[in-house]
């Protein structure tokens, strides 16, 4: 009896080792693998070696100098890289986003046919002679600028190559299996100049067909799916509890390469009415909601940048209420920052340059708060998948069942 | 008497977690003559691991105001409103331009696919615009509303760029070339607009650009070249660098 509840442990271990490559992780064969991205998910820096997307960013000889930048426009998140020669002493440079998981290379078959993808942006024409690449364990591939679409005019262009044979013999599936450095770049023709600058940014792994757009229902407490939004639990709690947040949130994902970069996120209720943006009751009494979007789970407090669920309101002018983070502000005459929104009905017609009030997440990052330009990057290690949470106002409520049709819907424009 | 009523507000249950949804082209911009037909189709692919019904609708989106009384359903239309969703099967889903006699400039409409199981908390949708101008009626009109020029002594020039659409047609500034032109009008930076989101008819909207080199004190020119429909706008900004890098419009 204890011989075979061993063997049958081997067996297990055997198929599992068999059937789950070690190269493999749970971020490597999505529809979109990001290498330096605020919107897809993918390799993962400054992680331990067996964290199977684990990735680092080499410079070669010390030759160009590597900064985040946020002016706008950036193509994707709120930061891109901006690559500077910063020595040319040795003759020539470069930097590759290099496989640091245990392995040594991170197994991308599953992209062949796919596409390596990225901006770039410069307007000196010696960056036409520069190039791009990729390194497996057969040898790196080298790329040069010019012949994919690149022009140095000083706007950001994006560059696609088909993974391969069509764009290079060395492109096989068998290859891909191997890749030791997920992006290259050096300067291979020209000459190195100080000061000469790109720009790169939203550098992904694309495979040949239909992404998709995910959200789901998960419990705060544990993240575990769920079906129903509940508020205290489950429990009864009193008709004036005032503002508190859901039990719930949804989280979303997103797996579909959008080239234009001209996408949303939206959240509205569909009851049909523009006064029945909340839960309605059958008796037509209404429980008004709000919610939040967040890169990282709330609560959350972590070098001055503080979160709550607690939710305020304060008149603002004798028409207008807004929404802030009571746990953070005390005083409802300092708040300043409006990062609860009043939840919308689809029915709702708004001013066509007034499009921030439904939208949680777009090209720029998620969004904080409704005051100007609050849009916010997220952060590709600690993973891109932003959450709605939804508060909801128990003043002088009347007992009832409460309900509501709440849309998420992703659009291109 | 304190008032209670139960604590557990019940949106919608569900068997299903979560649901993501695909498609595949992201957008349609169509130029064509009245009384002519378009027929294109769009894959939708679902995550569920069951087949699931999706719905299918269509919406209004942005119509140029000389369309009044025009819906969606007048031009765009698809002959089923539900479609299967097979476990990694994309679906493709036929559908039809048809703009008729009277229509004029810029319509554009959503075409939606919806998946809300029965009791299902989220209804998931996924939208793809269908943008359509009616060949012959084009009256591009743009005028440069706002331009904000920023710069620092360490950062390069920046444009705010505020379009006002007065035409009858939505204008994506793809394409516009933003320059920085020096006293004589010599062309010393220019910047080539990527794809963006387009100024809708009756709109304004702002475009942001970037420029590579700080420019040192003087008086420049910002100048705005924009083809639509075969129409050149050019907008011409005079602006001075001050001493300390800023700058005076």
């Amino acid at each position: 009896m204890k011989i075979q509840k061993t063997l049958s442990t081997m067996i297990i271990f055997f198929i599992g080792v068999v059937v789950v490559p070690s190269a493999f992780s749970s971020n490597i064969g999505r529809n979109v693998y990001g290498v330096f991205s605020e919107t897809y998910n993918g390799a993962k820096y400054n992680v331990a070696a067996t964290d199977d997307d684990a990735i680092a960013l080499y410079i070669w000889n010390g030759t160009f100098a590597g900064s985040e930048r946020t002016d706008s426009p950036v193509p994707d998140g709120s930061k891109y890289t901006r690559i500077t020669v910063a020595d040319t002493g040795a003759g020539w440079g470069g930097m590759g986003y290099s496989a640091i998981n245990t392995s040594g290379y991170k197994n991308m078959s599953s992209y062949y046919n796919g596409y390596l993808k990225f901006y770039a942006r410069s307007s000196n024409s010696a960056m036409l002679n520069y190039q791009f690449g990729i390194e497996m364990t057969a040898g790196q591939v080298w790329l040069t600028l010019s012949s994919y679409g690149f022009v140095a005019d000083g706007n950001w262009h994006e560059i696609s190559i088909p993974l391969n044979t069509s764009t290079n013999a060395s492109f096989t599936s068998a290859n891909l299996a191997q890749v030791k450095q997920l992006f290259l770049f050096r300067n291979g023709s020209a000459t190195l100049t100080l000061g000469h600058a790109i720009d790169i940014d939203s550098i992904v792994w694309v495979k040949n067909s239909v992404g998709t757009f995910t959200p789901s229902l998960k419990r705060r407490s544990d993240n575990v799916f769920v079906t129903t939004f509940t508020w205290n639990n489950g429990s009864t709690l009193s008709a004036n509890a005032g503002w508190l947040a859901s039990d719930q949130y949804i989280g979303l994902d997103l797996d579909m390469y959008v080239t234009n970069k001209t996408w949303n996120v939206k959240i509205y209720t569909e009851n049909g009415a523009t006064d029945k943006n909340g839960l309605i009751s059958s008796a037509g009494k209404k429980i008004p909601i709000a919610w939040r979007a967040s890169d990282y789970d709330i609560p959350y407090a972590v070098s001055g940048d503080t979160r709550t669920l607690s939710i305020g309101e304060v008149a603002v002018s004798t028409s207008e209420v807004k929404l802030y983070d009571s746990g953070v502000v005390a005083n409802p005459q300092d708040a300043t920052y409006w990062c609860w929104f009043w939840m919308t009905d689809a029915t709702e017609v708004h001013a066509e340059t007034d499009y921030n009030y439904n939208i949680v997440w777009n090209n720029s990052g998620f969004h904080g708060a409704s005051n100007s330009g609050a849009f916010y990057g997220i952060n590709q290690t600690t993973g891109i998948n932003p959450k709605i949470y939804l508060g909801a106002r128990f003043i002088d409520i009347v007992g009832g069942n409460y309900t509501a049709v709440i849309t998420v819907e992703f659009t291109y424009e | 008497m304190k008032k209670y009523f139960a604590g557990l507000i019940l949106l919608f249950c569900s068997s299903v977690v979560c649901a993501g949804l695909g498609v595949d082209p992201s957008k349609f911009e169509i130029v064509m003559p009245a009384g002519e037909v378009y027929e294109a189709s769009i894959d939708v692919k679902s995550t569920y691991d069951t087949v699931v019904p999706a719905n299918i609708s269509t919406k209004e989106w942005k119509n140029y105001g000389g369309n009044n009384g025009i819906t969606v359903k007048d031009w765009l239309t698809v002959d089923i409103d539900k479609v299967d969703l097979f476990p990694d099967k994309p679906a493709r889903v036929s559908f039809k331009v048809s703009p008729k006699e009277g229509m004029t400039g810029s319509l554009s409409g959503m075409l939606s696919f919806s998946v809300q199981k029965e009791g299902e908390v989220l209804n998931v949708v996924i939208s793809v615009p269908v943008y359509l101008v009616i060949k012959g009626t084009e009256k591009p009109e743009i005028k440069l509303d706002h331009l904000i020029v920023s710069q620092s002594s360490v950062t390069a020039p920046s444009f705010e760029i505020n379009l006002e659409n007065s035409g009858n047609v939505h204008v994506r500034p793809q394409g516009m070339r933003i320059s920085i032109l020096g006293k004589k009008k010599d062309v010393l930076q220019t910047v080539v607009l990527g794809d963006t989101v387009p100024v809708y008819t009756g709109a304004k909207r702002s475009y942001r650009t970037q420029f590579s080199n700080v420019l040192p004190k003087g008086k420049y020119y910002a100048e705005i070249k924009l083809n639509v429909f075969g129409k050149e706008f050019v907008f011409v900004k005079k602006f001075k660098v001050l001493k300390n890098g800023s700058i005076k419009v």
